[in-house]
Parts: C-alpha cells; structure tokens; sequence
C-alpha cells in the first residue's frame, strides 16, 4: 500500500500536472521573442553535373504517369544542369573547389523558431488590434529590411552575389521517333541577392494554417534562354531588377487548403480578400510591393545584324560604339510601384 | 490492493518529482568552449522501402492500395478558442462548439470559400467546406552521402585582426560540415494526392510526382554554423 501511495504522491507532485496549454500573454511573449535559431552558411554552392564528369543528376516532375510503372512513358518536366555559385567563380574555367559563397552574416543570419505577435491593423472600441496571434517566424539574411533600409555595406553583410541557373526540358505528348526530351528552355539568375525574405506561420479561427510573407530580390539579370545551345540570339534578358514584394497580412493571410472543382479535390492557396474596413485602416503608409527593371534586351543585345547606326565619331571596330535596333540604351523601363495583391487563389487543375 | 516493489524501485519513483523538475539550462559560453571541437561524422545510405510501393500492373488495385511512408497533411478548423470545429450533424456545414449551431458569417474573418445561404452579415448559415487531406505519398529509392559532420566551435563570428569588442568577439556555435555530394538513387515522390481520407486510394486527385536521380554536388566544401539568437 505504501508503495501505491508513493505512486500517488509522485503523481500528484509532477509540476506538469493538469497544466492547460495556454496562449503566451505579452509579457511571457516578449520573454522569448527573438530567440531562436540563427544559421549563417560559409562556402555554398551546388552543382549537378561538375565540368569533366559525366555524371549528373536532375529532378523530374512528372505530371502524369499514366497509371503504369514504366518511366519511358511519363509526361514530365525534367530540371537540370543547375548550377548555384558565387556570382564571379567562371563555371568551367576557376577551380570548382573555389565556387562556394557565403550566405548570412553574424549580424544578418538566417532565423528559424523565433516567435512573433501578429496584430490585425483594425482595433476594437478600446482602441486595442481586434486580434493579436502568435506566429512563428523564419527568415532570410535581413529579412525585416526594408527597401529604404538598404545600403551597400548593408547588402554585402546579408550575402555574396550568386548566380542560379538551370535548363527545364519536357516529355509531354507524342514526340518524334528517337526524340527522348525537348529542350523547353533555360534560366539564368546573374548576380542575385534576397533581402526582406521572412514568412510567418500561425493559425486562425475557422481557416487553420495562415501565412504572410514578404520576398525582396536584387539581381544584376535574369535571362531566360530559348535556345539549347545557349545561343545569345535566343535570349531575353531582363536586367537590373528590384523586387519587393508583400505577400499577405494578418488581416489578409494566405490559406492553404482544398476545393472541390468539377467533382475532383484540388489544392488551393488563397490569399483572403482585401475587405474595404481592412484597406481604410491600412493607410497611405502601408508597405507595398514594386517591380523594377532598368532594361530588357531580345536577343543578343550586340548582334552585327541589328546596327543601325555608327555613333557620331565611334570607332568602327568598338560594339559599343554602334546603335542597335530594338536595344534603346533609354527607355525601355519598367516600372511597376505600388503593388498591393487585393485577392489571390490559386487552384490546381487538371489539363 | 497492494503492490509489492523492490525498495529501489519505490526510491525512484519517489524522486521522480525531482527529476521531472529538473531544468534544461542553457550552456553558458565557458561551458560551451570546454567542449568545442568535438563532434560526430555521419555517413548515410537510406532506402525508402522500394518494395512497399504498389505496382499499377496488379489487377486487384483495390481502393486501398496505400503505400506506408506517407506525410499527411488537413486544414483543421478551429473556432476562436481554439476549439476544433466539424461538420457534426452532416449538414454540409461547420457547427460551432458545443453548441450544435451552424457557424454563421459573423464568426468569421474575413470571406472565403462560402455560400451563403442568408446574404445579410449576422444572419444566415456560413458554409466552409469539409477540408481534405493534401498528401505527398509513395516514397521510394535511396539516398547516401559520406561526411556530414557536426562540430562545436568556440570561434565563430570574430574577426582576430580586429580588436576585441563586445560584437566583435568569439561566440560557441555548430558547425554543420555538408558532404560533398549527395547521391539520389531514383528517390521518388510519387505523388502529391489530394484525399477524402488518410488512406491513398485510386480515386483520390493525383496532382504530381517528383523524382531525384543521380548527384547532387557541394564541392566548395559548405558549411553552416548554427547558433541561438537573442534580442
């Protein structure tokens, strides 16, 4: 008997016991918000075929696989030759060892488990947000900056300059006898930088799983390639681009979830819509999203063929002396400010 | 009733409180630098069942033809509290808690996937539909890699030809040393299905699968240090 009451008593002694799991109040909030995770990545680059190897890999996307186990028979997409490098290591030419570039700095790192308040901009008759929840927070090097915050000490602190690129090819439909794979096209991402890249995560009465984010991303160019051999002719180049973009609020997360459409379950995302209450409340001062690209170039942007004339006292030998049709070295901007997502849905389909 | 323990056993189940409330403490930087530069090296050959997958060829593909390695994920619908809410008296809508009552348009945030069946704002039932489960299902073939190691370090994030200041100065952290190549041996997904259930079955909406096959290189020797963040 003793020794159940031994038991008993242990029991009741757990500190843990009968203990609710509660909501964090401010105060014990502000114990733990920012704390977390910090990871800072030295050396980084990834490669699926290395110069001189033949091996390679690739990752397939396969839309349809026609309900046999036969792999020749997939409709996929096929992703390869990706290259992720330090935007000045020449693929091909410096030592591969060398390719590796940092991402994240002590002061600027990666977060991950850092807990967070998010606060409904709209506020009940006391003058208090009208919900408040407690989301958890990850984010890319400087991922609170904001445009305005960015300097160029600042940027080098959050990452080397890198360079993405990959080949997407398909094997959809018929193809001609012998044809295994078409080349779709490739991506080449030049001199890129995230900055302002953070998410948050929480849940929300009657929807469950909610989510913001914002994406910021400086790149020198992003040309998308139309021909397999890399031929310039077959390039569109966007260059100089500055995207920031909010995606989502407290008042306005995205949802992720499923519809039914034309009696199939499909997946949905959908950023809820942008209410009249909630667009009053927010203000002339709420961030909003811009696209900016300071040129876009179509094909080879020195191709012979396309002079039209010598610049006044050019040297004929120089390139750069010549104007070219369709490359006017002003002008062609695009500017696109103040964007501000009033509803999103995105559904899966079936093709 | 009486149970008869060995007295050692009553001892431990008398600490028991004791232990349970003992706390996790953090390690200060002193005890974290007495046990930098020791590690661990894992080399990893995993494969993901490749015989558990089904064979379409199979004639009696039934309607629970599910693969066991599956991740599963359902919106859940919760109300204000926090209460999980279902479709309870199968109406086609939410009822709210306890009550039995349909969630009506002024429970609600904001508008999504609705019909209404009373227009006006606190009138009126609120439909959210009956949420189905997202899954990434079927996962086979391998992956191996040699070399990833974990390390403590006691010298991150300080500059030695700069002077010693309170940012600029060594701090503990792990060092995660990634292997240089990662090899994929038809490492597949099969499939991202959309279900009524959490069982994979034929009729449920296939969207697509993903497939890794062959080397994945990091060849600039990466690595990522690993620290707790503060204010």
């Amino acid at each position: 008997m003793k020794t159940a009451y031994a038991v008993i008593i242990s029991l009741a002694l757990l500190p843990q016991w009968g203990m609710s799991l509660e909501s964090l109040d401010e105060s014990q909030l502000s114990n733990v918000t920012g704390e977390g995770l910090g990871a800072v990545i030295e050396n980084f680059s990834l490669f699926t075929k290395l110069p001189n190897n033949p091996e390679s890999g690739e990752l397939t996307l396969i839309l349809d696989d026609h309900e046999t186990d036969d792999l020749s028979d997939d409709d996929a997409f096929i992703l390869s030759d990706v290259r992720i490098h330090r935007s000045d290591f020449d693929y091909g030419v410096d030592d591969i060892s060398t390719a590796g570039g940092n991402f994240g700095s002590e002061k600027y790192p990666f977060k991950a488990g850092d807990l967070n308040q998010v606060s409904s901009i709209l506020t009940d008759a006391s003058g208090k947000p009208k919900f408040t929840y407690t989301a958890l927070r990850t984010e890319f090097p400087g991922g609170s900056l904001k445009p305005e915050d960015l300097t160029p000490e600042i940027l080098d602190q959050l990452s080397d300059k890198f360079d993405l690129s990959f080949r997407i090819d398909s094997v959809i439909g018929s193809r001609p006898e012998g044809e295994k794979r078409r080349f779709d096209f490739s991506v080449a991402i030049e001199g890129f930088r995230f900055y302002g890249f953070q998410a948050d995560t929480w849940s929300i009465p009657y929807y469950g799983l909610a989510m913001s984010n914002t994406i910021g991303l400086l790149a020198d160019s992003i040309v998308i390639g139309g021909d397999p051999n890399g031929a310039l002719s077959g390039n569109l180049s966007l260059n100089g681009i500055d995207l920031y973009l909010p995606n989502g609020s407290a008042d306005q997360p995205i949802i992720m979830s499923t519809a039914l459409v034309d009696g199939k379950e499909q997946l949905q995302f959908e950023m809820l819509p942008l209410t009249k209450s909630i667009s009053a409340a927010r203000g002339a001062d709420f961030p909003k999203g811009h696209l900016r690209i300071k040129s876009i170039d179509f094909g080879d942007p020195r191709d012979e063929d396309l002079r039209t004339a010598l610049k006044p006292g050019g040297d004929p030998t120089d390139p750069e002396a010549y104007y070219y049709a369709f490359q006017p070295e002003f002008g062609n901007v695009v500017e696109l400010e103040g964007i501000n997502i009033q509803h999103l849905r995105i559904t899966t389909q079936d093709i | 009733m009486s149970i008869k323990l060995p007295p050692v056993f009553r001892t431990l189940l008398l600490a028991f409180p004791l232990i349970c409330q003992a706390e996790l403490s953090a390690m200060d930087d002193a005890d974290m630098q007495s046990v930098s530069g020791k590690g661990i090296e894992i080399d990893a050959n995993v494969d993901f069942a490749q015989d558990t997958t089904f064979s379409y060829s199979d004639s009696d593909w039934g309607t629970n033809a599910t693969d066991d390695t599956f991740i599963a994920y359902r919106q859940v619908i919760v109300d204000e509290v926090g209460n999980r809410l279902t479709d309870s008296d199968n109406d086609g809508y939410l009822n709210v808690f306890n009550n039995g009552a349909n969630v009506k348009k002024s429970d609600t945030l904001n508008g999504y996937n609705v019909v209404y069946l009373d227009p006006r704002p606190d009138g009126g039932d609120y439909l959210i539909r009956k949420p189905a489960y997202i899954m990434m299902g079927e996962i086979s073939g391998g992956i191996s890699f040699t070399g990833l190691k974990f390390d403590f370090v006691n010298d991150f994030g300080y500059d030695e030809t700069q002077p010693l200041t309170e940012d600029n100065r060594p701090r503990p952290a792990m060092k995660w040393t990634l292997p240089d190549e990662i090899k994929f041996k038809d490492f597949e997904v099969s499939g991202l299905y959309i279900s009524s259930d959490n069982i994979i079955s034929k009729n449920d909406n296939k969207l697509f699968g993903v497939r890794l096959d062959g080397p994945i290189y990091l060849p600039s020797a990466t690595a990522a240090y690993v620290f707790v963040t503060s204010d």
